[in-house]
C-alpha cells in the first residue's frame, strides 16, 4: 500500500470511524451513568471525553517512517481515539469494566494493549507512562448515527488517572517515544515525578477508603432519612451539601443507636409528612432528608438544636411550631 | 398538645374601649372568612404555638363556666359547624360581644379578635383559638422608583416582637371521656396565654379576660405543681454534673426564681433560659423534667406549699459545718469559692472553701 492509496482510503472511511468513536463514548457515557449515581458523569470524568481523528500527516508518519508495519492501515489502531481521565485509580477499574463488560462483547472485541498495572510487575524498578490501552475493533452489523460501522474498524480508548494525565501531558512527543533524545538528567527528573505520582495515587485511594470509613455512619443516617423523605414526602429527595451540614453538625447530639431511635421517632409523629410537603415547594431546606433528623433532635435536645443551627431561623421556627413546640429564646 | 396545628377557617372582628359612661360600643363585626397564603398561615401557626406549645408560656386552665353560650359552649359548637360556614360566622360573632360584655373597665383597650376553628395533635383533634391583638404602631420600608422608603402603620396586629396578644384555646382532647351532667366539658381542655401572666405584674393575668370572657380558671393544684417543681428542679441541680460553685448558684437561683421574680407562672424552660449556664444542661435538665412527668407549659405559681422549703438556704460541709442564710441575701452577701488545700501527707490536694461574708459577727453562741 502506497502512502496515497493509505490517504486515499482514510479519506473514504473517515466518517466510519468518527461514528464508531461517537458510539463507544455514546455506549461507556450511558452505563457509566447509572453505575456511578449519584454521582453526575461530568464530576466523575475530570476532562471531557472528545473522540479524535489522528491527523493526516501524523498518521502518515506513523504509519510509514516511524514504525515497520506489514500492513499499515490495519495495524495503525490508533487512528480515532478517545481518553477517560478519572480521579482514581479505583475509578480506573470501573471504566475498563464497562469495556469489557460481556452484553458489550455485542458491539466490540475489546484488547487491552497497555496495561499500567501489568506493567509494574513486569518492571517492578522502572517508574515510566502509565496509563490503560484498549483497543476496540467492532463486529459486524453496527450502525450508529445512519453510518454503517464496518467490521474491525478499530478505536483506541485509553483510561488513566488525573495525576497520570498530568505526568502524560508533561511527556508528550517529547520522552515516551522511544527514540527521543533526553538528557539522562531530565529523564530522571521525570522518572522520579512518576514515581511521586504512583505513590500520591495510592495515597488518594486509602484517603478516600478511609473517608468513606470515617463518614459511613453519618451515611447510614443520611440513608434512612432518604428512604423515608422519598417513601412519605416526595420522589425528589435533594441530595445538596446542606444535608451533610446538618448531619455532620448535630452527629454529636444523636444516641447511641441513632437509627433505631430516628425511626421509632419519626413512626410517630408521621403528621409532618403532609406539612414538609407543602414547605419544599418555597423553602429549600425542607426539600432536603436531612430536614427529618432537625424535627428529631427540636424535640429531644431543643436548646442544643437551636445553639447550634448553621442556617436561617425561620426554617427552625416551622419545625418546632409543627411540633408544637415553643422555640427557646 | 399543640403540634400537628392545622388552621381551617379564621374569621376577626373588632371590639372597642367603653365609652365615657362605660356602655358597650357595638363591636365592628367581619362578615366573611380570611383566606391567608400558605406563609401567612404557617406564620399564624408559629404564634399560637410559640404562645401555647410545648415550654412556652402558655397555662393549662380548668375549664370553670359551661353554662350557655360560654366559650366552652360556644367553642363545642363551632367545632361542628364543618361545611357551614355561615353558622362559624355567626358563633364567632356571639364569641366577640361576650368579650365586648367580659371588658367592663374603660381601662382595657380595644382590639382585633381573631377565631380560629382547627385541629391539632396526632390523630388530631378539634380546636378552637381566640385571639384578642391589640393594635400597635410600627414602620414598613418600602422600595418606590428605587428609594427605599418608610412606612408608619398605625394598627399592626400580631408581630413576633410585641407581645400584644392574648390568646384562649380549647380542645376537645379525651375524646374517650364521657361527658355528664357535673362536668359536661369532661372531653375539653382550656389553655390560656397572656403575656401579663408571665411579666413582672403582681395582678398577674387579666382576670376580665381568662374569667370572664373565656370561663377558666386556674388549675386547683398550682400550689402542689409549684412544689413540684421546686423539689425537682432541685433533685437535679443536687444531682447534675457540675462544679460546686455553679451548683451553689443554681440552688440561689432557684430560690430567686420562685420567691424574688415578679413572675405570676413557673416554667421550666423559663428557669432554664434564665439562669443555667449552657444549652447541654438545659437540654438535661428538661429532660428530667420530662420523665418525671412534670409540664413543660407554665403553671400558676402559687407558693402556698414551698414557703418554708424557700425560708433558709442551707449549704452542709463536711465536719457538720453549715452555713445557713435567708435566699434574699445570700446571693448578694455570701461568696463561696473552691480552692485548693493544703497537701496531705499522701501528696493528695485536698478541695477547700472560701467563703466570704460581707458583714461582721453579730452573735455567737
Amino acid at each position: 500500500m502506497t502512502e496515497q492509496e493509505f490517504l486515499k482510503r482514510w479519506e473514504q472511511e473517515k466518517p466510519v470511524y468518527q461514528a464508531w468513536a461517537d458510539f463507544i463514548k455514546y455506549t461507556i457515557e450511558q452505563t457509566l451513568k447509572t453505575s456511578i449515581a449519584p454521582t453526575q458523569l461530568d464530576y466523575f470524568l475530570k476532562v471531557p471525553v472528545k473522540p479524535r481523528l489522528k491527523l493526516d500527516s501524523t498518521l502518515v508518519d506513523k504509519a510509514f517512517y516511524r514504525k515497520q508495519y506489514a500492513n499499515p492501515y490495519d495495524d495503525v489502531t490508533d487512528k480515532v481515539g478517545m481518553r477517560f481521565v478519572v480521579l482514581l485509580t479505583s475509578d480506573i477499574k470501573k471504566v475498563c469494566q464497562i469495556i469489557e463488560a460481556p452484553e458489550n462483547k455485542l458491539f466490540w472485541d475489546a484488547s487491552k494493549d497497555r496495561d499500567y498495572e501489568a506493567e509494574r510487575l513486569e518492571k517492578p524498578l522502572e517508574f515510566s507512562y502509565q496509563s490503560v490501552h484498549f483497543v476496540l475493533r467492532a463486529t459486524k452489523g453496527n450502525k450508529f448515527s445512519g453510518i454503517e460501522i464496518l467490521e474491525n474498524t478499530s478505536c483506541e480508548v485509553q483510561i488513566r488517572t488525573l495525576l497520570q494525565h498530568a505526568h502524560s501531558e508533561l511527556t508528550h512527543d517529547t520522552l515516551y517515544k522511544p527514540k527521543t533524545v533526553a538528557q539522562p538528567g531530565v529523564k530522571r527528573t521525570v522518572a522520579k515525578s512518576m514515581a511521586l505520582i504512583e505513590a500520591t495515587d495510592e495515597f488518594f485511594e486509602q484517603a478516600m477508603q478511609d473517608i468513606a470509613k470515617a463518614i459511613k455512619p453519618q451515611n447510614d443516617i443520611l440513608d434512612l432519612l432518604k428512604d423515608r423523605y422519598q417513601a412519605n414526602i416526595h420522589q425528589n429527595v435533594g441530595e445538596e451539601p446542606s444535608n451533610q451540614l446538618l448531619v455532620d453538625t448535630y452527629f454529636e447530639l444523636l444516641p447511641e443507636n441513632p437509627i433505631a431511635d430516628i425511626s421509632a421517632f419519626l413512626d410517630k409523629v408521621g403528621y409532618i409528612y403532609p406539612k414538609i410537603k407543602q414547605y419544599r415547594e418555597i423553602r429549600h431546606i425542607f426539600s432536603q432528608p436531612a430536614i427529618l433528623l432537625i424535627y428529631y433532635l427540636a424535640s429531644h435536645s431543643p436548646a442544643r438544636t437551636v445553639e447550634m443551627w448553621p442556617l436561617d431561623r425561620d426554617d427552625l421556627n416551622l419545625v418546632f411550631s409543627d411540633l408544637g413546640i415553643k422555640l427557646p429564646d | 398538645m399543640f403540634h400537628n396545628l392545622t388552621i381551617n377557617r379564621i374569621i376577626i372582628h373588632e371590639v372597642h374601649r367603653r365609652d365615657v359612661n362605660r356602655n358597650i360600643v357595638e363591636p365592628n363585626y367581619g362578615q366573611q372568612l380570611i383566606h391567608l397564603e400558605n406563609d401567612a398561615k404557617s406564620a399564624l401557626q408559629i404564634r399560637i404555638t410559640e404562645a401555647l406549645g410545648e415550654s412556652s408560656h402558655g397555662i393549662e386552665m380548668q375549664i370553670q363556666n359551661t353554662l350557655n353560650n360560654s366559650l366552652w359552649d360556644l367553642a363545642n359548637q363551632i367545632i361542628q359547624t364543618t361545611g357551614n360556614d355561615n353558622a362559624f360566622i355567626n358563633l364567632s360573632q356571639t364569641v366577640t360581644a361576650n368579650l365586648a360584655e367580659a371588658q367592663k373597665s374603660k381601662g382595657i383597650p380595644g382590639g382585633i379578635v381573631v377565631v380560629i376553628e382547627g385541629t391539632c395533635g396526632h390523630p388530631a383533634r378539634n380546636l378552637m383559638c381566640v385571639i384578642k391583638a391589640e393594635p400597635h404602631a410600627g414602620f414598613i420600608k418600602r422600595q418606590e422608583e428605587g428609594q427605599l422608603l418608610l412606612q408608619y402603620l398605625k394598627d399592626l396586629i400580631l408581630t413576633p416582637q410585641a407581645k400584644l396578644y392574648k390568646i384562649g384555646a380549647f380542645i376537645q382532647a379525651n375524646i374517650d371521656a364521657v361527658p355528664s351532667p357535673e362536668n359536661p366539658s369532661a372531653q375539653w381542655k382550656g389553655f390560656l396565654f397572656d403575656d401579663l401572666a408571665t411579666k413582672g405584674n403582681r395582678q398577674g393575668a387579666a382576670q376580665y379576660f381568662y374569667e370572664t370572657f373565656l370561663g377558666l380558671a386556674f388549675p386547683t393544684d398550682s400550689a402542689f405543681q409549684t412544689k413540684q417543681f421546686h423539689t425537682l428542679t432541685k433533685d437535679f441541680i443536687k444531682r447534675a454534673n457540675i462544679d460546686e460553685e455553679t451548683r451553689s448558684d443554681l440552688l440561689t437561683a432557684l430560690t430567686t426564681y420562685l420567691k424574688v421574680d415578679n413572675t405570676a407562672t413557673v416554667q421550666v424552660s423559663a428557669f432554664s433560659e434564665a439562669y443555667i449556664p449552657t444549652a447541654e444542661l438545659q437540654d438535661a435538665y428538661r429532660q428530667h423534667m420530662v420523665q418525671n412527668s412534670f409540664t413543660l407549659n407554665a403553671i400558676h405559681k402559687d407558693l402556698t406549699e414551698v414557703a418554708s422549703a424557700l425560708k433558709q438556704r442551707k449549704i452542709v460541709f463536711g465536719h457538720n459545718i453549715k452555713l445557713t442564710a435567708p435566699p434574699e441575701t445570700f446571693e448578694d452577701f455570701v461568696n463561696m469559692s473552691v480552692i485548693d488545700g493544703e497537701p496531705t501527707a499522701d501528696g493528695q490536694t485536698p478541695k477547700w472553701t472560701q467563703i466570704i461574708i460581707r458583714g461582721r459577727i453579730m452573735d455567737q453562741e
